[in-house]
């Protein structure tokens, strides 16, 4: 008798404690991720300028995140807040307690203080040209630090918040921050310890101090490494996730539901959310007949924009709306540029009207050699440029030149390779090409990179997207006036304004809002976003949410979290 | 390509002493043979040759680097960053005399100084590991696809109109006219994902450590080379079966064959002995003039197969317009090249006595 | 090449009469008449394309990835453009370039291997240093950084590349056997009898060494074939060019065989295998017409 009741307490024990168990989220197992990196070189300074992947997504961590998803909404990370100074010339921010560098020690302002300094002090780790707008940091308390602007700039916030911040005591004895490869980091992000590393992937398990806890008070993240698999190009890496090997990815798969998802419905997962770059056509209107906003006009009438999309980009996206803003900026679309281009109509596909504006504008075929000419008698030819090896956007470009053919314009495809195509951008060599464009936090990084004309270089040369040279100074007081102002009203009237622009006067044909490539099988883990609850944008090249995924996300079983 | 070069020897090779008195013998007259000493002189004006070839190359490249560098870190980093990161590089800017001379002196020290793709890193540890896996891979791969293939040519020669010469050869002729890559494409699409029998990808699982003493690792070596490997073979034998072949027949019909038949020796001993090793001069010849070209090919085999050598590496390099990794991993194959026509003049030595 | 022979007049046994002698020992080798008649094939399919084919090979002109079906035989591409009408001017592209290149490497090869041959001393020293150089030096890295080299990289450009870096092979070759012919007898006779040195080179030595230039030409030219379907294939070509080895490069691309859409795959790489084994079968022919110990039957 005393032996079965015994058996039975000891049994009732053990199931309440795995149902205990089974309330916890498992732990554990090794989350194999490809990214599409490719080049290995043992580097982890999140200030040189391509470190590994992983660097600044799971090993350093910045103030502030910016989920693209939150529309441009902070999420408090190792700040837990910010406040400018009421001549919005100073900036404080408010450091999280509790934040544990993997060695153990804690952030303090001290820490960001110092990652700060080292942007004022070496040139060459300031990536994001912080040095800019930022006149001095000082040390308010342990837990506050204090950012002095040299002007008034509104956006500081972002840039200040967004820098990864290093360990003071790690890194103040750096001989050559610009060398510095930086082989065995010390960060607050969920995986610091760098448990292999070779030619074909790299491994980061997780930092035991971690700081992030869930709902329950468990520490983040579940899992217990992270690995990043290496492949020759996209191919190899696609049969590898088809086959399930991969857990979690980044990659353009072509015919994804039947390659991919069909293979097996339950456990392959993807979602290509538009919220990338809106990738533009640009002409060159430094030169004729591209100088003629009509005959730009003209052109993007041409294009026929579900081909593009559904042919040249598989249907992963649609054609972008007329002021070139996706899916993220919606809230921000100015009803008012959006009706005017309705009136116009001219990013619409329609053929027949492009030939109609083309004829209006003189560019007819004079000559009766089935090419129209310029007013002054040359025939209309011109080169679409895109890079060679970028095939969607070689298909996209192949498309539109046999579009603009059928308008009579002789429009020949030309593949350069990056470097000629990128030099004849930036020195207005080019006719057109399609080019990407800047997703930020808010469209004003949009409107900066395609409008300001502070970007084009005395020697002139074209920064960021100002390729199509189309420039104003309307534009260039707006895009000031929008950092000199924290009152979102204002900044909603500036985009508007400067929407109404970029419609009426077309420095670029608006063509598609990229997809974010995103794909994942559950195997082995569980918890990324999906479609219907994308918590975070899912591409785990994206900083701003992988560092939110990678803490989300548990393994499912025995098997998956021993490995 | 299938051309028998010179003349068969006339030597009839002596009757062998002992094996090791011979290897010995052979040793010795390697290393005083007046044909290795100009081998020698050749190798140091080729090696030259192609360290200043390796100079000029990527100069004429079109595209300003400094430019093309900024391009490649895109929305990563802005001008005045990137300006001062410029300085580092020391070999984007002064008169190209200077250039040449700090490159000669970083190809005597090996320090290429830091790649461009991989900033800070330096040029050495970015080819790193993967020199490795190209030269195992290239050195398995060629040598096999040499010695089968010229067996098998030594075989149909001496079975003329024999199975292996009227249906080996034609086949393995047939796999050689096909492109390599849609050979390993095929390969891989139906031996590694329908079939799902070999790996697809890498030079082992990545979930295994790197460790060369542990047998799960080699293991995972062996089986994740099985695919690549047996594509190479398949498209690479059939050149030098045919020219082994073709190199025997003509041997066959020299007196001193004829003389050793007549005597009464023994067939297999007059192939192996006679015949294939006066046939295999030129075939050793082409074979080492080949190598250049097997390593190059190899870059096809790595994009298929994603494995780790370097000459993917090499193909994004070039794109990246990253002179200082260009010209390491150039160097690294040439001189893999170079080590390999060494060996061949070696092997060439030994087997020919009037090369001493 | 057997151009005498079309001049004559129909009556097939005049035909066969009036031809050379070369040619009707090539006629009469199974596997030369073989190759020649596959390699005749596909280049009746290049000159003959815009017949064979009506749609432009570039025009997207059905569904993407359609199968192969009653209207379009070798099914479309993911841009949907027409396989068979790109096969058909695919062919063009190939054998145009790799003819070409074939016939500029056997050139400089010619030129080179026997002035080293023949001059000998310091002019055969220095010119075999180069050959053996360009042996040495890697080929094929050479040969991607000279073809990245050049900004917009098309047919032409292939040709170039390939032609400059691909001679020393036939050079090397050339000159062995120049040099074994340059102390034969009627050679010295010439020489003698006071005939200046180009004169011996195009009478004396040249036609003496025809098959060995015909077959390495034949092997150039599959040489080229094979490294221009490699060169594009890894992106080293102009995607907008119509050729085999592009149809691969798309194919490849849009990851037909992971879509299944086999056609656009299987048909490129089949027809450069096929004239890839004319062009060997033609060699084959050749090895075994002027060395009949070589034939196996």
């Amino acid at each position: 008798m005393n032996k079965i009741r015994f058996l039975a307490v000891v049994m009732v024990v053990l199931l309440s404690i795995s149902l205990v168990g089974a309330q916890m989220t498992p732990r554990g197992g090794t989350v194999v991720v490809s990214d599409g990196e490719q080049l290995v070189g043992k580097n982890f300074n999140p200030f040189s300028p391509d470190p590994l992947n992983f660097t600044d997504r799971f090993i350093y961590e910045p103030m502030l995140i910016f989920n693209p998803v939150d529309g441009g909404v902070a999420t408090p990370w190792l700040a837990t807040g910010y406040e400018y100074g009421e001549d919005l010339q100073s900036v404080t921010f408010n450091i999280r307690e509790g934040v544990m560098w993997s060695d153990g020690e804690a952030l303090d302002a001290g820490d960001v203080a110092f990652t700060f300094n080292l942007f004022l002090d070496v040139p060459a780790t300031d990536k994001a040209a912080v040095s800019d707008f930022l006149e001095s940091v000082e040390v308010v308390d342990d837990m506050t630090v204090n950012f002095n602007l040299n002007r008034v700039y509104t956006l500081a916030h972002e840039l200040i918040g967004g820098q990864m911040i290093v360990p003071e005591h790690d890194w103040a004895d750096v001989e050559d921050y610009a060398l510095f490869t930086n082989s065995e980091p010390v960060g607050t992000g969920a995986m610091t310890a760098v448990a292999d590393f070779n030619e074909q992937s790299y491994t980061l398990c997780r930092n035991e101090s971690y700081w992030r806890v869930d709902e329950s008070g468990e520490q983040l993240p579940y899992v217990d490494c992270i690995r990043q698999v290496l492949f020759q190009g996209n191919d190899p890496a696609n049969l590898a996730l088809i086959n399930g090997e991969l857990d979690w990815v980044g990659n353009f798969v072509p015919d994804i539901e039947q390659t991919f998802v069909a293979q097996n419905p339950d456990k392959h997962g993807y979602y290509f959310w538009p919220g990338g770059a809106t990738v533009q056509l640009y002409s060159n209107t430094t030169k004729e007949p591209f100088s003629d906003v009509n005959f730009r006009r003209a052109l993007s009438m041409a294009i026929d924009y579900n081909a593009v999309t559904s042919i040249g980009m598989y249907g992963y996206t649609n054609p972008a709306n007329a002021v070139g803003l996706g899916p993220r900026y919606d809230s921000w679309v100015s009803a008012d540029a959006i009706a005017y281009a309705d009136g116009t109509g001219q990013t619409r596909y329609n053929p027949e009207g492009a030939m109609a504006l083309l004829d209006e504008a003189g560019y007819v075929d004079s000559d009766g050699d089935g090419i129209r000419n310029m007013p002054g008698g040359d025939n209309i030819d011109f080169k679409v440029q895109v890079v060679n090896g970028w095939t969607d956007w070689v298909t996209s470009v192949q498309i539109m030149s046999q579009n603009f053919q059928d308008v009579g314009l002789s429009a020949v495809v030309e593949t350069p390779d990056f470097g000629a195509w990128f030099s004849a951008l930036q020195n207005a060599t080019y006719d057109v090409s399609i080019g990407w464009g800047t997703a930020g936090n808010t469209p004003y990084n949009y409107f900066r990179n395609l409008l300001l004309s502070e970007l084009i270089s005395d020697e002139g040369v074209a920064n960021a997207e100002t390729w199509g040279r189309w420039t104003s100074d309307e534009a260039d007081a707006l895009l000031s006036s929008f950092t000199e102002t924290a009152d979102m009203g204002a900044h909603m009237d500036i985009v508007n304004q400067l929407q109404m622009l970029y419609v009426e006067n077309m420095p670029a044909i608006p063509l598609f809002p990229g997809p974010t490539w995103y794909e994942y099988t559950t195997y082995r883990f569980t918890g990324f976003p999906t479609e219907d609850n994308y918590y975070a944008q899912g591409s785990p090249w994206e900083r701003n949410s992988a560092a939110i995924v990678i803490s989300a996300i548990h393994c499912i079983d025995d098997s998956a979290c021993g490995q | 390509m299938t051309a028998a070069i010179g003349k068969p020897s006339a030597d009839k090779p002596t009757d062998t002493p002992g094996f090791f008195a011979k290897l010995l013998d052979g040793l010795y007259a390697i290393f005083t043979s007046r044909f290795l000493r100009r081998r020698f002189l050749f190798y140091l004006i080729a090696a030259f040759a192609a360290i200043t070839l390796n100079f000029i190359i990527p100069r004429l490249m079109p595209g300003d680097p400094v430019q093309l560098l900024f391009a490649r870190f895109q929305g990563k980093l802005d001008p005045r960053a990137f300006e001062a990161i410029k300085a580092q590089f020391g070999f984007v800017d002064g008169p190209l005399i200077e250039q040449y001379l700090l490159y000669l002196r970083s190809i005597i020290t090996l320090d290429f100084g830091p790649s461009i793709m991989g900033f800070p890193v330096p040029v050495s540890q970015v080819i790193g590991g993967s020199l490795r896996w190209t030269l195992i891979l290239a050195g398995i791969a060629s040598v096999l696809s040499f010695l089968i293939g010229t067996f098998l040519g030594v075989l149909a020669a001496w079975r003329r109109g024999g199975r292996i010469d009227n249906v080996l050869l034609p086949i393995a002729s047939v796999f050689g006219a096909f492109p390599y890559f849609f050979v390993a494409l095929l390969a891989v699409y139906i031996f590694g994902f329908q079939l799902d029998i070999f790996p697809t990808s890498h030079a082992y699982d990545t979930a295994i450590r790197q460790d060369w003493r542990s047998t799960e690792f080699l293991w995972s070596v062996v089986y994740h080379m099985i695919l690549p490997l047996f594509t190479i073979i398949l498209t690479a034998t059939g050149g030098w079966m045919l020219g082994m072949r073709n190199n025997m027949i003509g041997v066959l019909s020299q007196d001193y064959i004829v003389m050793a038949e007549a005597k009464g020796l023994a067939d297999r001993r007059i192939m192996l002995m006679y015949a294939a090793r006066n046939a295999i001069l030129p075939s050793l010849t082409a074979f080492a003039m080949s190598f250049g070209f097997i390593i190059a090919g190899l870059l096809l085999t790595e994009i298929v197969f994603s494995y780790p050598g370097m000459g993917y590496t090499f193909l994004l390099a070039i794109n990246a317009r990253d002179y200082p990794l260009i010209q390491g991993i150039y160097l690294m194959i040439t001189a893999a090249v170079l080590l390999a026509n060494f060996i061949a003049d070696m092997s060439y030595v030994l087997l020919d006595p009037r090369a001493r | 090449m057997a151009n005498k022979g079309a001049k004559g007049s129909g009556l097939s046994f005049r035909l066969w009469l009036s031809l050379p002698g070369w040619a009707r020992s090539i006629i009469n080798n199974k596997k030369a008449l073989t190759g020649i008649l596959i390699l005749a094939f596909f280049f009746l399919v290049a000159l003959l394309a815009p017949l064979l084919a009506p749609t432009a090979p570039q025009r997207m002109v059905g569904r993407p990835h359609d199968p192969p079906s009653e209207q379009y035989a070798f099914g479309t591409t993911r841009q949907g453009q027409d396989v068979y009408a790109q096969m058909v001017y695919g062919a063009g592209g190939s054998l145009r370039v790799g003819f070409i290149t074939g016939t500029v490497i056997i050139v400089i090869a010619v030129a080179i291997g026997i002035t080293a041959g023949f001059v000998g001393g310091a002019t055969d020293e220095a010119l075999s240093l180069i050959a053996n150089i360009f042996l040495v030096v890697a080929g094929l890295p050479l040969i991607i950084v000279v073809a990245s080299m050049i900004e917009r990289p098309g047919p032409d450009t292939i040709i170039i590349v390939l032609s400059l870096t691909s001679w020393a092979w036939g050079a090397r070759v050339l000159r062995s056997q120049t040099l074994s012919l340059r102390n034969s007898e009627f050679v010295e006779a010439a020489r003698v009898s006071g005939e200046p040195t180009w004169r011996i080179i195009v009478v004396e030595i040249l036609p003496n060494m025809t098959s060995l230039v015909v077959s390495a030409w034949i092997g150039a030219v599959l040489y080229a074939i094979l490294a221009q379907a490699g060169l594009e294939f890894i992106g080293l070509g102009d995607p907008n060019s119509v050729t085999w080895g592009t149809i691969l490069y798309w194919a490849q691309n849009n990851q037909a065989l992971l879509t299944g859409a086999w056609w656009t795959f299987v048909p490129p790489g089949l027809a450069i295998a096929a004239v890839g084994l004319s062009l060997t079968l033609i060699n084959y022919g050749i090895d075994e017409i002027t060395n009949p110990r070589l034939s196996s039957s």
